[in-house]
């Protein structure tokens, strides 16, 4: 067992998994971890399955404190983490001890760090998902951000005491556990700038040639309204001729809207359901985790790919994912 | 002989077929069933209906655009009207006017008549559900009688309680979740039109129909009481 009290909780830190996909016609987003491949690093790195839950940790990480010791891991943007004022490093796995402190800063590039505990954390099953969605107050810890005093409870399957069951793989016993850390070459950048691959569509008829290429020539900043439902970017507009608006319709993931004003603003996964602005083109999912680790003043450059393109890096960018636990190394 | 649906691409992972570009109570109820139709097929992990058309979310590991879309044009020229799924009539409780309702004068001095004409015509209509969004359990609704019509508050409100029921324009609906809004309140539900404990957690669907059923103001807290214990506070109209 692990057990954590949030002395100083971050700018914004909530508990997320794999999110709850399939409940858009409910009006819900699936919520869910932003940054995936931070996410699964760090879930693997600790020994949990993908499917546990992780707290993600906004732009500084604050300050936690240990009350039972246990495993935990780190990935994601760097914030100069330091166990007992010593720094640790990042994308590895330590272990903690009862009264360890580990502070976590702010960070240069990118802004979502995710901090994996063994067993994984232990949340509100909402619909499959112990996701956090703030604007509705569910999943996660009452629904809500984490706040300062909070305690985050993670617990092994055999000290839960339950047999086995889809969740939870079969822990093997006697395995000796040693600390571990992704290896240098499989650690994704947060580039500022950064390129987003997308694909035109699903409303690019509405944008003329002109405005298409100011979309894909231009370099556009992230604004101060950035979060979980989306990040709104500043630069050239994008306002279509003959207007924005269209009958309301389910916005997919990764849409890159474009409301009146023609600022783009790229949805996420906290997104309002359905949306009546033109959509002028989609990041492919292979990217969109890139969206995620964007903060105010990062630049950002749109790069259309064709269909096949997008195919190819879908399928690469699964096949890195799945092959994470290759890469890891013992400290 | 319907038309055929355009697909459009909405990244590599979905695909977004329009099958009209006009509200059409009889097109949405093709979208619900042309939905839940796709949303059988294994490769299909979404599909999301809206007033003209679907939001295919699909596996590209499983399948291609090409042989999706293919699968979709002739599902759609297949679909049988019959099989449409059942359309319910949901009656939900609604507190008008007072502290409940703090909009309903504004709206009677806006549309020349008395708040309790407002009431008696908002309540008569029988309202069409397009479609579920905005936040989660929140329905766009069609039907509002014209005569009602409202412009929003010149100043949206920071804070709108869950359950209000409003007039914007030509629209009503009601705010599933408490948030800023500037729609017309003139009225509230006790019941909870998204309640993560249930599955589906919306009460409402697209393609219901919904009354409003005026409620006594007095009776809305123990309303609100048994719908906040997961309790059934409304009713179906057979």
């Amino acid at each position: 067992m692990i057990l954590l009290r949030a002395h100083r909780p971050g700018f914004l830190s909530t508990i997320q998994d794999l999110g709850r996909p399939g409940y858009l016609k409910e009006g819900l987003p699936p919520s869910g971890a932003l940054d995936e491949p931070a996410f699964l690093a760090a879930n693997l790195l600790v020994g949990n399955p993908i499917e546990a839950a992780a707290l993600e940790l906004t732009l500084w990480g604050g300050e936690w404190e240990c009350l039972a010791g246990g495993w935990a891991a780190i990935a994601g943007a760097d914030m100069k983490g330091r166990l007992n004022g010593e720094p640790i490093g990042n994308w590895r796995s330590l272990q903690l001890s009862r009264g360890d402190r580990l502070e976590l800063g702010s960070c240069r590039n990118g802004c979502r760090t995710y901090f994996a505990l063994e067993g994984g954390i232990e949340g509100t099953l909402v619909l499959g998902s112990r996701s956090t969605y703030l604007r509705a107050g569910l999943g996660g810890l009452q629904g809500r951000a984490i706040q300062s005093g909070d305690l985050l409870l993670a617990r092994t399957k055999q000290e839960r005491g339950e047999q086995s069951s889809q969740l939870w793989e079969e822990e093997q016993p006697g395995q000796q556990k040693v600390p571990r850390a992704l290896e240098q070459s499989s650690i994704p950048n947060y580039p500022d700038p950064c390129i987003l691959r997308v694909l035109w569509g699903p409303q690019e008829e509405r944008f003329p040639a002109e405005l298409r290429a100011v979309f894909s020539s231009s370099a556009y900043r992230v604004s101060e309204r950035h979060d979980r439902m989306g990040v709104r970017l500043e630069g050239s507009s994008l306002a279509p001729p003959k207007g924005s608006d269209l009958l309301s319709q389910a916005i997919p993931p990764g849409a890159v809207q474009i409301p009146p004003d023609g600022q783009p603003m790229v949805m996420l996964a906290d997104r309002q359901t359905t949306g009546g602005y033109a959509v002028i083109a989609t990041v492919l999912g292979a990217d969109l985790w890139k969206a995620g680790q964007m903060k105010a003043g990062d630049v950002v450059r749109f790069h259309p790919v064709p269909l096949e393109e997008a195919r190819t890096a879908w399928r690469d960018f699964r096949a890195y994912l799945s092959q994470l636990p290759i890469h890891f190394y013992s400290l | 002989m319907r038309e055929a649906p355009r697909f459009h691409l909405a990244g590599e992972s979905g695909l977004w077929v329009e099958l009209g570009t006009r509200i059409d109570p009889a097109l949405s109820s093709l979208a619900r069933a042309l939905a839940a139709r796709i949303e059988e097929w294994p490769e299909v992990e979404e599909a999301a209906p809206s007033y003209a058309g679907v939001l295919a979310l699909y596996n590209p590991l499983a399948t291609t655009m090409e042989s999706l879309r293919e699968r979709i044009a002739e599902a759609w020229a297949a679909l049988d009207p019959e099989e449409l799924p059942p359309s319910r009539t949901i009656l939900l409780p609604v507190a008008y006017g007072g502290e409940y309702g703090p909009d309903l004068e504004a709206v009677a001095d806006h549309t020349g008549f008395s708040a309790e004409e407002v009431l008696r015509r908002h309540a008569s209509t029988l309202y069409l559900v397009h479609l579920i969004g905005f936040t989660p359990g929140f329905p766009y609704l069609g039907g509002l009688p014209p005569e009602l019509a409202t412009p929003r508050l010149p100043t949206p409100r920071t804070r709108v309680p869950a359950g209000s029921v409003g007039i914007a324009g030509s629209q009503t609906g009601v705010y599933s979740l408490e948030s800023p809004g500037g729609w017309r309140l003139i009225g509230r539900t006790p019941t909870l039109l998204f309640d993560p404990r249930r599955d589906p957690p919306s009460l409402l669907r697209a393609g219901d129909r919904l009354r409003f059923r005026p409620l006594p103001s007095s009776d809305f807290s123990l309303l609100a009481e048994a719908s906040a214990r997961g309790e059934r506070t409304w009713e179906e109209q057979l």
